[in-house]
């Protein structure tokens, strides 16, 4: 379990990094927080012959609450995050989502862009931004600029829409809307484990009580984290009710593509998808609702 | 410190340069010159080495040699594990060659090694190792391993049976009786430890000695071992355990890998280390239990036991382990299965089969834990079958207090303890009435909780007779002590049971200390050193205290008995006018004349020092201490779950322990052996699994597949003590290694079924959420 030979590069700032990965593209890795990316190269699963370490650039690094919503530097790291008061009262859901990423050693050093930029199927930030409906900053030499939506940046299992020059540089939230109510749920091995199935939801309201824009999003169980459109659908313009959770997350449970592992088989984790779908909707309602405040 | 909190004990001093980061482990050792191996490992579970190019490999950066098979010289001989068997065993040896002779029987196999400047360039050159294997068709699971056209997994072998064996005793009454039966799966699992195994060789040319730093808990056994691989001529071999991050059984047994580093050591003439990474660790290091029983339970209608009929498969992996061979499993299942009960009849028969899987080899509580999971498994069922209440119906069936002591139905002596006495103390400790009252209205409102219950005894420091027994010829069954005063009045106690962090030098001191009637503080406690400790088992099926402590215990009798010579020396008396009391020797008749150990120190390094005829000047003293019996621990668990319903996760919202493992030298090690063990049976019995493809491939190979509990796993564990001394054993002593593993698996289990109203026709651990999901599906 030791890497194969490899460059480290440490550029200070975002343009030495940039004009890094347009020399290497196809041979360079970008190291972030190394969580991940440290185990895949003890185990020659990842034989860069460069690293790029972005540590080095402050830029990279913190949060920017404005009227437009929340921006987060790729190299936040999720325990800054976790441990910012502010943030609950932003983006509740992100806070809610924090403390299930790994264990806190992990989130000392893990970083927001490292958990997008890897795109596990069952990793909490992907389902994140999928639901909040976030923008992905990435940045070039040969593309200046891009905003990505979070739903055409998560391709599919551990795939993005990054160039192989590309770095992401921040992830943008836009604000939570008025009286929503939030929840996330996942069902996993052992506290901080990757999810065998995680459901996320938010719920808005208008004045007579009907539903507005409804988000339920699964995760864990397909190549990607996915919005359960139909059973959004099924939701919108409707005054909630239990019985009607539980039909919608039936029908969420229909819309993934759940795979068997060593851990869970597909079928359990499309039972487990419903399960915490009508959950999650049910507490997401109560939090609307202001009967819970946890 | 904050107010109303307090602070955890900081445990025994000799834990603190271990968790302050001042320990030296194995990885933490360097030798002037030092190399470093890695191994190139079989990827097929069977295949034909056809050609091995290691010509790129050689050649690379930093490589000082690359060794084959085929490079080591006929005078490397591959570990042949030997057992004496009796008429009712049979067992076939398995050479295995150190590095793959032509053949890889197990994925993970070590086939080459490199050895290089540093392991990165090692690890470098083995990635250009170019092997040409030719597969073979591989049988991965037992049951398939005994199909009439299963592969061999030993060519020279009729079939892949490995090892045999068959007991009855009594026979069951004829009158009518009520049966129960079941089938038990335990997976195969591992120890564990934080720190992987590894070693260290060194040949010291000058002292002709080849120094062997191994994790090892078996210094003296795997010093016997080597000898027995290698031709060393007038070469001694001296192993030394350094600090070890934990052993749990799987340290017990040698590594071919050891010997490949002799080799390399005497060959190279240039020390080698090697650290196995977790990747080789789950591989090729010794997984254990892979264990089926099938069982049948008779009682009569009062639901007092009539007999029990089992039959054990042992899923052994493509090599018999040194020093206990594959009999192990099967062996201890047997004398595991009647527990702490009154068994009239019981009929056995257990085999351990080859496959090419890795080799298994003792992991704490190893058989006796599959004992209490089929017998208390049984016992619910039976419970449930005749409406009798589970807790009531072990207490009608336990050996009473008055027939100790007693013979088991598997014919093992249990020489003492109250075990209905410490059924109702667990009960009571637990509130068990309570509990049922609990799960009783948590059933009104939706919620599944569940009660199990372990009742069980552990034999503990396993004497020579037993091993003789079992045909174990490779391990003494004795161990040894030698105490040696210092010029300073201090003494070193020098035990043939090495410490693998169970505080044993804790123990020991204080053992020795109250024996002698002098202060801890003179005592030092030397172990794990062949050239430092007397010849001696090693540390293993929880026997350090009965052996390590008895044979310390028999020395310092020894010690007493020189002094009074010295003193005797000193004043010009005869011996039997003196004796030895706390710490002194005196005059029997003028009692305030007295010589402390620093005076007799001082006199017996002296200019006047005698020249005793029975001995040479100083004081040293010896003894090898065979148990006179095995002495047999027990102890009671109650758990108590909750299932989810639709989800069928398992949380263990209490434990309750009482234990009985004679008196305990060091309450805190005790409480602390049988906590650390809970938490790895509550691993095997709900998380912790090796899991193989039906081809022999190796799917958990780390710490994200192979699922360890984690603290917030683990409930608080209640523990409550009774304290029987052994009649048998100096100082009344028994041991407690292995206690919380033989009954966690059993208890967490039966809580769960219990939960669900279940009695499946096989009982499979771990319990996944996924497995309790379904069986509670079916039950519905
Ligand atoms: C035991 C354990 C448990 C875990 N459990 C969870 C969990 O429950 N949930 C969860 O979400 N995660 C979990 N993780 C993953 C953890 O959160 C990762 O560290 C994280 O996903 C990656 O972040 P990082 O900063 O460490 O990235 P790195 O490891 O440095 O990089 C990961 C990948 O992303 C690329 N990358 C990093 N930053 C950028 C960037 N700015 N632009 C482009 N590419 C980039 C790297 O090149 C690499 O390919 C776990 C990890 C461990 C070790």
């Amino acid at each position: 379990m030791k890497p194969a030979p490899f460059a480290w590069c440490a550029p200070a700032t975002l343009d030495e990094a940039l004009d890094l990965l347009a020399g290497h593209a196809d041979a360079a890795r970008i190291l972030a927080g190394g969580q991940t990316l440290g185990p895949l190269l003890n185990m020659r699963l990842a034989t860069p012959s460069i690293l790029i370490d972005i540590n080095g650039i402050g830029e990279l690094a913190g949060l920017h609450p404005d009227s437009a919503g929340l921006t987060i530097g790729a190299l936040t790291r999720q325990s800054t995050l976790e441990d910012d008061p502010k943030l609950a009262a932003l983006q509740p859901l992100i806070a809610m989502a924090i403390p299930h990423i790994a264990h806190r050693a992990i989130r000392n050093r893990g970083t927001v862009g490292g958990s997008l930029a890897h795109a596990d199927p069952a990793a909490e930030w992907p389902a994140l931004a999928t639901l909040l409906g976030a923008h992905l900053l990435a940045r070039s030499k040969s593309r200046g600029r891009r905003l990505i939506g979070a739903e055409e940046f998560f391709i599919t299992h551990l795939t993005t829409a990054l160039a192989p020059d590309e770095l992401l540089c921040e992830v943008r939230v836009p604000p939570s809307p008025p009286g929503a109510g939030y929840a996330m749920l996942e069902f996993a091995r052992r506290h901080g484990d990757f999810a065998l199935a995680g459901a996320m939801v938010r719920l808005t309201s208008d004045a007579g009580g009907k539903l507005t824009d409804p988000r339920l999003v699964l995760f864990g169980t397909g190549r990607r984290a996915s919005r359960a459109r139909r059973a959004e659908a099924m939701l919108a313009g409707v005054s909630a009710g239990t019985a009607l959770f539980a039909a919608a997350a039936a029908t969420a449970a229909t819309e993934i593509d759940p795979y068997d592992d060593l851990h869970a088989s597909a079928e359990y984790r499309r039972h487990l998808a419903a399960v915490l779908a009508s959950r999650a909707l049910e507490e997401a309602l109560a939090r609307m609702n202001g009967k819970r405040h946890d | 410190m904050a107010e109303g909190v307090t602070q955890p004990s900081p445990g025994p001093e000799e834990l603190h340069p271990l968790v302050l980061g001042r320990g030296r482990f194995l990885d933490d050792l360097h030798v002037p010159g030092m190399l470093h191996a890695a191994f190139v490992r079989s990827p097929h579970p069977a295949a034909r080495i056809e050609t091995i190019d290691a010509g790129a490999a050689r050649a690379a950066r930093g490589v000082a040699a690359v060794l084959t098979g085929a490079d080591l010289p006929g005078e490397v001989r591959p570990i042949r594990t030997r057992i004496a068997t009796d008429s009712r065993a049979t067992y076939r040896c398995t050479d295995w060659p150190v590095l793959a002779a032509g053949e890889v029987r197990y994925v993970g196999e070590a086939v080459a090694v490199v050895v290089a400047e540093s392991r990165y360039l090692a690890e470098d050159a083995a990635a250009l190792v170019d092997i040409a294997y030719a597969p073979q068709p591989a049988v991965s699971a037992a049951e398939a391993a005994l199909g009439p056209g299963a592969p061999r997994v030993h060519d020279g072998l009729s079939d892949n049976r490995l090892f045999a064996a068959t007991l009855e005793a009594g026979s069951p009454a004829a009158d009518p009786v009520v049966s129960v039966k079941g089938r038990f799966r335990h997976p195969r699992v591992t120890g564990a430890a934080i720190e992987n195994c590894g070693a260290l060789a060194d040949f010291r040319a000058n002292e002709r000695e080849l120094v062997l730093w191994s994790g090892t808990q078996i210094p003296h056994l795997l010093r016997d071992l080597i000898r027995d691989c290698l031709d060393l001529g007038d070469i001694a071999v001296r192993v030394i355990a350094p600090d070890v991050g934990g052993g749990f059984g799987i340290k017990m047994q040698a590594l071919p890998e050891e010997v490949v580093l002799a080799h390399l050591a005497l060959r190279l003439r240039r020390p080698v280390k090697w650290t196995e990474d977790r990747l080789e660790n789950f591989l090729a290091s010794f997984h254990a239990r892979d264990a089926v029983v099938e069982a049948e339970l008779a009682a009569g209608p009062d639901g007092i036991l009539r007999g029990l009929r089992a039959r054990a498969l042992v899923n052994a992996g493509a090599y018999s382990s040194f020093p206990l061979s594959v009999a192990l499993e099967p062996l201890t299942i047997a004398s595991a299965l009647p527990g702490p009960y009154r068994l009239p009849a019981f009929a056995y028969e257990g085999a351990a089969v080859a496959t090419h899987r890795c080799p298994v080899g003792a992991f704490r509580g190893v058989g006796f834990t599959l004992g209490p999971m089929v017998m208390e498994g049984l016992m619910d069922r039976l419970a449930r079958k005749l409406g009798i209440d589970p807790l009531e119906l072990r207490a009608r069936n336990l050996i009473p207090p008055a027939d100790m002591p007693a013979t088991s139905a598997a014919g093992a002596l249990y020489d003492s303890g109250d075990y209905p006495a410490l059924l109702a103390l667990t009960a009571r400790a637990a509130g068990y009435g309570a509990w049922r009252e609990e799960q009783a209205c948590a059933r009104i409102s939706g919620r599944l909780l569940g009660i199990g219950i372990a009742c069980f005894v552990e034999p503990t420091g396993m004497n020579r007779a037993v091993y003789r027994r079992r045909g174990m010829v490779h391990v003494p069954g004795t161990d040894a002590a030698r105490l040696t005063l210092d010029r300073n009045g201090q003494i070193e106690a020098a035990v043939s049971t090495p410490t693998q962090g169970q505080t044993q030098r804790h123990a020991f001191k204080r053992l020795l200390a109250q024996k002698l009637g002098i202060s801890e503080a003179s005592i030092r406690i030397a172990l794990g050193d062949t050239a430092r400790t007397p010849y001696g088992s090693g540390t293993f099926a929880s026997r350090s205290m009965v052996g390590g402590g008895g044979a310390l215990l028999t020395a310092a009798e020894r010690l007493e008995q020189r002094l009074i010579a010295f003193a005797a020396a000193r004043w010009n008396l005869p011996a039997n006018a003196l004796r030895y009391e706390a710490g002194a020797v005196a005059q029997i008749e003028a009692p305030w004349e007295k010589l402390d150990l620093a005076a007799l120190a001082a006199f017996a390094h002296g200019p006047d020092a005698p020249v005793l005829a029975d001995a040479e000047p100083g004081i040293v003293v010896h003894a090898t201490y065979d148990s006179p019996i095995t002495p047999v621990s027990a102890a009671v668990h109650l758990a108590l779950v909750e299932v989810e319903k639709d989800t069928g996760k398992v949380r263990v919202l209490r434990y309750v322990v009482a234990e009985d493992c004679g008196p305990m030298v060091d309450p805190a090690g005790v409480e602390g052996q049988i906590r650390g063990a809970i938490a790895q049976g509550i691993g095997s019995a709900l998380f912790e699994e090796i899991i193989y493809d039906a081809e022999g491939q190796l799917l958990t190979a780390s710490l994200l597949d192979y699922l360890l509990p984690s603290a917030t796993d683990i409930p608080a564990i209640e523990i409550v003590h009774m304290e029987t001394a052994s009649p048998g054993t100096a100082g009344g002593l028994k041991g407690v290694g292995e206690s919380g593993i033989i009954g966690a698996p059993a208890a967490i289990a039966g809580a769960v079924l219990d939960a669900l109203e279940v009695d499946p026709e096989e009982v499979r651990l771990p319990l996944t959420p996924e497995r309790v999901r379904t069986l509670s599906v079916d039950a519905a």
